[in-house]
């Protein structure tokens, strides 16, 4: 099955390129791709229970909303954790369906053969 | 031109100044109402913005369901029917 990771670097301070990622996410995990949002930068926080509540950009469905369906569709969340780690954030943070990975972890979705946009 | 029968309908009627939601909306919409029907059976979605065209016909390749038919209605929007895989 193809694999895709969509990168996310932001949050509330912007929040159309908070959305998008998960658009497109939710886009392609609905097609049945295999597919990952990475959280990287201000967009760790986007994984953290309640945030995305307050993220809405007008256009576009609420965050919150667009993350429970690529969830419900298959996808990924995947925070980095070496942002997560000096922003305080911990496993105890995530929403349901995200969770912390490593570096290692992302290069091996990507030499396995995803293929990446970023936000 | 004979159309396929349907099991099923979808309408997103959202005017033209909400096209980025169609984007975000539509096929998530039609795999989660896909799925309330058996493998075989067709879904008809009805949709008023004109970038549905492309994105059904590219959600349906990569999910493997079946692009029937798509009609134009000029005003009254578009028809695409896709059979369940």
């Amino acid at each position: 099955m193809p694999r895709l990771l969509v990168n996310c670097t932001h949050g509330r301070e912007d929040p159309e390129k908070a959305t998008l990622p998960f658009v497109v996410g939710n886009v392609a995990a609905s097609a049945d791709q295999e597919t990952v949002v990475l959280l990287t930068v201000e967009g760790v926080w986007n994984a953290t229970r309640g945030y995305a509540d307050k993220v809405c950009k007008e256009g576009f469905q609420p965050l919150r909303e667009v993350m429970q369906s690529f969830i419900a569709n298959g996808g990924q969340i995947w925070a980095c954790g070496a942002c997560a780690k000096p922003r305080g954030i911990s496993e105890t943070d995530m929403v349901p369906g995200a969770k912390i990975v490593s570096a290692a972890s992302v290069v091996e979705w990507l030499a396995a053969g995803a293929s990446s946009l970023s936000f | 031109m004979d159309l396929p029968m349907a099991q099923a309908l979808l309408e997103m009627k959202t005017g033209a100044e909400a096209s980025g939601s169609t984007c975000a909306l539509l096929t998530p919409a039609i795999k989660a109402r896909l799925k309330e029907l058996e493998s075989g059976q067709v879904l008809e979605v009805r949709v008023d913005d004109a970038t549905a065209r492309e994105d059904i016909a590219a959600w349906c390749r990569l999910s493997g369901n079946e692009l029937l038919a798509m009609v134009d209605e000029g005003h009254q929007g578009l028809r695409f029917f896709v059979r369940r895989k």
